[in-house]
C-alpha cells in the first residue's frame, strides 16, 4: 500500500457518474498520470511543493527578501532575531534572514540531487541493460563489479571518497554517484531480464534485428517507467544524503547556504532560537516526503498496467 | 420441472475512471433442477460477472444495479453478506478456471477440504476425514490417502481440478457454478472432467451452470444453453434445438464460423466487425453493428421472443416469423 | 516424396536444463524434443497438434533458430541453419518468419504500428522509398487501413493486432511462415476472419506454413498434412484426411475422440485415456505413451518405436499398429 493511501482514507473524489466513454481510455499514459495526480490530494501537494523548491532554486535571487544575505553576507546587527514582519522566519547567528538562506539552500539540494540521480541513471542503465540482455559471463562480470560498490554502506563510501578528494559539494556529488549507480544497474538488469523473455523481443529477433538495436528500441523504452519511479524516490534520499554530508562538514562549505549546514549551525542555539533549526529541518523533511509520495503515486499508476 | 435458479432482468455496472461501464444489461435465465445449463459467449460478454453476481462476489468497482436472483424462490440479492456465506460453498458451490490459483499452496489438500466441511457441518474430525476421503474417491481420484496428504503443487492440473470439484461437492450443493472449468486443461483431461460433471448431474441430480466459450463443450455436455453477446441474452434453447435450429443471426454466425470437416477448402463464414466497447450505451439491438440482416427495426431493443417450446431469441426477425 | 522439401529436420533434440539440482550432483533436464524427423514440403501447410507442453512451440523455435537445438540438423532452403551464426543467420531470417499466439505481447508496447512495420524493412536494408508502398499494400491486404498506422498496440483489438503481426511477417516476402497458435487468443467470430486470411494469403503467394495449434478443427481446416506430438516425440504424421479418418497411433485416436465437437454428444461414454500426461523431466521408458496407452504390451515399455509407414502417406511410431498393418 502506498504511503499516500495510508494518509488519506478516501482517495480523491468519486468516479464520474456519466456513461462510460471509450475515447477516454485511449488517452496517453501522461494524460492519465496527470488525471490521477489531480485527484489525489497528497500527490498534488507533492507536485506543488517540488515545483516550489525548483522555482526557489532557479529564481533564488528574485524570490529571496535579502538576496545578499542568502548568498552569505553577514548582518551581525540582527543576530538571532525571532520571526517578525521584517524577517519572516527569523535570523541566524550572523543575522542573516533564515527565509533567504532557505531559498538559497534549495539550490545545492535540488541541483546536487538531480545531478547525482541523472548521472547514476546514465551509468547504471546501459550496464544493467547489457548485463540483463546478454546474461552469462557478461552479466557475471558486471554484476560482481556492482556488488563491489554495494558492499559498502553508501554514506560510508561517500564519506571515504570525500575525505580522499577534499570536502566540497562537487566532491560530495561524485561520491554519491559512486554509491548510487549500482542500484540502477540492478533495477534495469532485472527489468531487462523479464523483458527479454517477452514475445515482442523474440519477434524482433525473428526479424533479424541486431542485439544492439533490440536493446535500444525494445528494451530501454520499457525500462523508463521503473527508472522514473525509482529516481523520483531517490532524489529525496539523495537530498537527505547531501544535507547529511554538509552537516558533518563534507558537503557544501560556508558561507554558501545549505539546509544541512544550517542545521549544523543551529545546533548550538537550539534553546535560544528554535526557528533557526526548525525551518531548515522542515524544508528537508517536506522535500524528501514530497519526492517519496510522488514516487509512490507514480508506482501505483504504472505498476499494475505495465503490460495490460 | 421446477426452477432452481431464476435470474430476472440482471443489470451489472462497473464504476471506472472513464465513466460507468454497463457490462450486463437485462440478463434473465432459468436453471432447472438436475440439468447442466450452458452459458456461452465470447470473451468479455459478461459470463463471469453474471455467475459472480449469483453469489454476490462481483469485484469492487462493480455492482448490481437492477434485478432479482431467486434460488428456490429465495431472493439471494436481499440476503446479507453473512447469510450469503452460508449459501456459498453450501447450497451453491463454485469452481474456477485455474485450479492451481484456487487452492492454497501452503496447506495440504486434505486440510483444505476438512476446513470446508467443518465450516458448514458440526461433525468430529474422524467423521469429517471419512467424508473427505469418500468425496475424493467419488471424483475418481486414485489413491485418495496420498492425495489427502499432498500439497496442491504435487498434483497435476487434472487432479487439482478434481480436488476443486470434490471441494464443491463436500457440502452437497444443489447447484455448482463452473466458470470455464476445463480451459486450463489438456483436451484428454478436459474430456475426463466433462464426463465427471455429466455423471454428477445424472447420478446425483446436481444442477451445473457451465460457463464456456467453446460451443463444442456445450454440445458435448449441456442440456440447455443461453448465448450471451455483449452483456445481453441473444438466444436460449435446449442444446439440440440450438445447434440444429439456431435462430439469432449471432448464433448462426458463431456456428458457421467453426471449421467443420465437410467444408475443407472453402472459406469460413466469419462475422465481420468487432464487439462494441460499451454495450450499455447502445439503445438498439447490441448485435446490429455486425448483423448481416440488420434493418430499420433494429434501432429498438428486441425483447426475448418465444419461438417454440424451450426456445427464445432476441431478434425482431423471429418476432415477425412467429407472429405473421 | 516427389515435391521438394523446404525444411528438413533430422534427429532434432532439445533439452532445457533446469535451475538448481547441482547440490545432488545431478542436473535435471526437460527433454522438450527428442529425435524429431520431419520434412516441410514447398507450398504445403503442415499442421502440428498435441497437448500443452508436448514441444510444439519448442520445435517451431528450434527450426527458426530462435533457440538453438541441443542436437540434430535443420536444413532450410539448402542451408544448414544450425551452422549459421551472426549476420548470415540474421540475413536468412528474412525468409522465415513467425507469428505468435498473443498479438498484444508480440508487438512492442511503446512503438506505433508503423514503427513496428518499418522495422523489418530497415533491418534488411530495403530502399526507403519502397517502405510505405509495401506497408500500405500489405495493410490493405490484411484488411486494415493507413489510419491504424499511428496507433499503439493497446489501441487495437486482438483481431486487428493479429492482422498487423501477419502483415509484419509477410513484409519481407518469406518462404516459410511458422504460425504458433495464431488464433487461440482470439474470439471464435474473429478467429474465422484470421483463418480465412491465412488461407487466402497462402494460395495467392504460395507460402509454406508450419501451423501449430491445439485446436484440431482449425488444423484440419487449413492443413495438407498433420503431425501429432506427444511428450517431445512426433508420434504420427500424414495426410490430413487419412489422419482424421484413420488415425493409426492410439494417442492420435484418443486425441481425436477427446476434442469437443459441435454436434456430438459423447460424454456418457468412457474417455479413451485415463491418467495424466507424464512429466518431460523423467519421461517413461520405451514408448513414451505406454503409461496411458489402452493397448500397451510388454514391448512398449522396453523399446522405443520409430516412425514407420502405416499407410500410403502416413507414418506412426507404435510397435502395435505396425505389427497390425504388416
Ligand atoms: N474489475 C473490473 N473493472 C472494470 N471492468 C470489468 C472488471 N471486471 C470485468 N470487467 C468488464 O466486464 C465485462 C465482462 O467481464 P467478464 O469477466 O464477465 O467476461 P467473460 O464473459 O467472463 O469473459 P472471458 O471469457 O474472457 O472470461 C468485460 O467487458 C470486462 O471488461
Ligand atoms: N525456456 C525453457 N526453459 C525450460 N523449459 C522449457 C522452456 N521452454 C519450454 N520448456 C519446456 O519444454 C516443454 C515443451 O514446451 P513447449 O512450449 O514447446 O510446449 P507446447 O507444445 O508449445 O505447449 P503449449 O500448447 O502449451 O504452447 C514443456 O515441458 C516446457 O515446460
Ligand atoms: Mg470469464
Ligand atoms: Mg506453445
Amino acid at each position: 500500500m502506498s504511503l499516500s493511501r495510508l494518509f488519506l482514507g478516501k482517495r480523491g473524489e468519486e468516479p464520474p457518474d456519466n456513461d462510460f466513454d471509450p475515447s477516454l481510455v485511449q488517452r496517453s499514459g501522461w494524460a492519465h498520470t496527470l488525471y490521477v495526480i489531480r485527484r489525489d490530494v497528497l500527490a498534488m501537494f507533492s507536485v506543488l511543493w517540488i515545483a516550489a523548491m525548483l522555482i526557489s532554486a532557479i529564481a533564488a535571487p528574485l524570490l529571496a527578501p535579502y538576496p545578499e544575505q542568502g548568498a552569505g553576507r553577514n548582518n551581525v546587527d540582527d543576530r538571532l532575531l525571532p520571526p517578525s514582519t521584517q524577517y519572516l522566519l527569523g535570523t541566524d547567528e550572523l543575522g542573516r534572514d533564515v527565509l533567504s538562506r532557505l531559498i538559497y539552500g534549495a539550490r545545492p539540494a535540488m541541483s546536487s540531487s538531480l545531478v547525482v540521480v541523472a548521472v547514476a541513471v546514465l551509468i547504471g542503465t546501459p550496464l544493467g541493460a547489457i548485463a540483463g540482455y546478454f546474461g552469462g559471463w557478461v552479466d557475471e562480470i558486471i554484476m560482481r563489479f556492482t556488488d563491489l560498490f554495494l558492499a559498502f554502506p553508501s554514506l560510508l563510501l561517500a564519506m571515504a571518497i570525500v575525505a580522499l578528494l577534499g570536502p566540497s559539494l562537487m566532491n560530495a556529488v561524485i561520491a554519491l554517484v559512486a554509491s548510487w549507480w549500482p542500484w540502477y544497474t540492478r533495477l534495469v538488469r532485472s527489468t531487462t531480464r523479464s523483458l527479454r523473455e517477452q514475445y515482442f523481443v523474440e519477434a524482433a529477433r525473428s526479424i533479424g534485428v541486431s542485439d544492439a538495436m533490440i536493446i535500444w528500441r525494445h528494451i530501454l523504452p520499457n525500462t523508463i517507467t521503473p527508472i522514473l519511479v525509482q529516481s523520483t524516490i531517490d532524489i529525496g534520499t539523495v537530498i537527505l544524503a547531501t544535507t547529511s554530508l554538509a552537516f558533518i562538514g563534507l558537503g557544501t562549505q560556508a558561507p554558501n547556504a545549505d539546509w544541512g549546514l544550517m542545521i549544523e549551525g543551529a545546533r548550538q542555539f537550539l534553546r535560544q532560537a528554535w526557528w533557526y533549526s526548525i525551518f531548515p529541518g522542515a524544508a528537508i523533511f517536506l522535500t524528501v516526503l514530497a519526492f517519496n509520495l510522488l514516487g509512490d503515486t507514480l508506482r501505483d499508476i504504472f505498476d499494475p498496467r505495465q503490460y495490460r | 420441472m421446477k426452477p432452481l435458479l431464476d435470474i430476472q432482468n440482471l443489470h451489472i455496472a462497473f464504476d471506472t475512471s472513464c465513466g460507468k461501464l454497463r457490462v450486463v444489461n437485462d440478463i434473465s435465465l432459468v436453471i432447472e433442477e438436475g440439468q447442466i445449463f450452458g452459458l456461452v459467449g465470447e470473451s468479455g460478454c459478461g459470463k463471469s460477472v453474471t455467475s459472480l453476481a449469483i453469489l454476490q462476489l462481483i469485484p469492487k468497482p462493480g455492482h448490481i444495479t437492477h434485478g432479482k436472483i431467486l434460488f428456490r424462490g429465495d431472493d439471494l440479492l436481499a440476503k446479507s453478506q453473512r447469510e450469503m456465506q452460508q449459501v456459498r460453498g453450501g447450497k451453491i458451490a463454485m469452481i474456477f478456471q485455474d485450479p492451481f490459483t484456487s487452492l492454497n499452496p501452503v496447506f495440504k489438500v486434505g486440510r483444505q477440504l476438512l476446513d470446508v466441511i467443518r465450516q458448514h457441518h458440526k461433525i468430529d474430525k474422524k467423521e469429517a476425514k471419512k467424508r473427505v476421503l469418500s468425496t475424493l474417491d467419488s471424483v475418481d481420484l486414485p489413491d485418495v490417502e496420498r492425495i489427502f496428504e499432498s500439497y496442491p503443487h504435487e498434483l497435476s492440473g487434472g487432479q487439482q481440478q478434481r480436488v476443486m470439484i470434490a471441494m464443491a461437492l463436500i457440502s452437497e450443493p444443489s447447484l455448482i457454478i463452473a466458470d470455464e472449468p476445463t480451459t486450463a486443461l489438456d483436451v484428454t483431461i478436459q474430456a475426463q472432467i466433462l464426463r465427471l460433471l455429466r455423471q454428477l448431474c445424472d447420478e446425483r441430480g446436481i444442477s451445473i451452470l457451465l460457463i464456456t466459450h467453446d460451443l463444442g463443450v456445450i454440445s458435448e455436455v449441456c442440456d440447455k444453453v443461453t448465448v450471451l453477446y455483449a452483456g445481453a441474452v441473444v438466444e436460449t434453447a435446449s442444446t439440440d434445438e440450438l445447434l440444429a435450429n439456431p435462430q439469432h443471426p449471432y448464433t448462426q454466425g458463431l456456428l458457421a464460423a467453426i471449421p467443420q470437416s465437410a467444408q475443407k477448402g472453402q472459406a469460413l463464414q466469419a462475422i465481420a466487425g468487432v464487439v462494441p466497447a460499451n454495450p450499455g450505451a447502445i439503445t438498439g439491438c447490441v448485435f446490429a453493428s455486425r448483423c448481416p440482416h440488420v434493418y430499420d427495426r433494429c434501432e429498438h431493443k428486441p425483447s426475448l421472443f418465444t419461438i417454440g417450446e424451450n426456445h427464445q431469441s432476441a431478434c425482431f426477425l423471429q418476432e415477425e416469423v412467429t407472429h405473421g | 516424396m516427389d515435391k521438394q522439401a523446404l525444411v528438413t529436420v533430422r534427429g532434432l533434440v532439445k533439452h532445457f536444463p533446469l535451475p538448481g539440482g547441482w547440490l545432488s550432483g545431478k542436473r535435471r533436464i526437460v527433454q522438450a524434443l527428442d529425435n524429431i524427423n520431419l520434412d516441410i514440403v514447398q507450398g504445403e501447410v503442415l499442421g502440428l497438434v498435441g497437448e500443452s507442453g508436448c514441444g510444439k512451440t519448442t520445435l517451431g523455435r528450434c527450426i527458426l533458430q530462435l533457440i538453438r537445438p541441443t542436437e540434430g540438423s535443420v536444413q532450410f532452403d539448402g542451408d544448414e541453419l544450425t551452422q549459421l551464426r551472426g549476420d548470415t543467420l540474421r540475413r536468412k531470417r528474412a525468409h522465415m518468419q513467425i507469428v505468435f499466439q498473443n498479438p498484444l505481447v508480440s508487438l512492442s508496447p511503446r512503438r506505433t504500428i508503423q514503427q513496428s512495420l518499418t522495422e523489418p524493412l530497415s533491418t534488411h536494408h530495403m530502399p526507403r522509398e519502397e517502405w510505405m508502398p509495401r506497408i500500405d499494400a500489405l495493410m490493405q491486404r490484411v484488411g486494415l487501413g493507413i489510419q491504424h498506422l499511428d496507433r499503439y498496440p493497446h489501441e487495437l483489438s486482438g483481431g486487428q493486432l493479429q492482422r498487423v503481426s501477419i502483415a509484419r511477417a509477410l513484409l519481407l516476402e518469406p518462404k516459410l511462415l511458422v504460425l504458433d497458435e495464431p488464433t487461440s487468443a482470439l474470439d471464435v467470430s474473429v478467429q474465422a476472419q484470421i483463418i480465412n486470411l491465412l488461407d487466402e494469403l497462402r494460395r495467392e503467394i504460395g507460402l509454406t506454413y508450419l501451423f501449430i495449434s491445439h485446436d484440431l478443427s482449425v488444423v484440419e481446416h487449413l492443413s495438407d498434412r498433420i503431425g501429432v506430438m506427444y511428450l517431445g516425440k512426433l508420434v504420427e504424421i500424414g495426410n490430413t484426411e487419412q489422419i482424421m479418418k484413420q488415425p493409426s497411433h492410439p494417442y492420435t485416436k484418443a486425441l481425436l475422440q477427446s476434442v469437443p465437437r459441435v454436434g456430438s454428444r459423447r460424454m456418457h461414454e468412457a474417455p479413451l485415456l485415463e491418467g495424466n500426461v507424464p512429466s518431460p523431466i523423467n519421461p517413461p521408458s520405451g514408448c513414451r505413451f505406454h503409461t496411458r496407452c489402452p493397448i500397451a504390451e510388454a514391448i512398449c515399455q522396453q523399446s522405443e518405436p520409430i516412425l514407420e509407414a502405416t499407410g500410403a502417406a502416413q507414418w506412426a511410431a507404435c510397435h502395435l499398429t505396425i505389427k497390425e498393418t504388416l
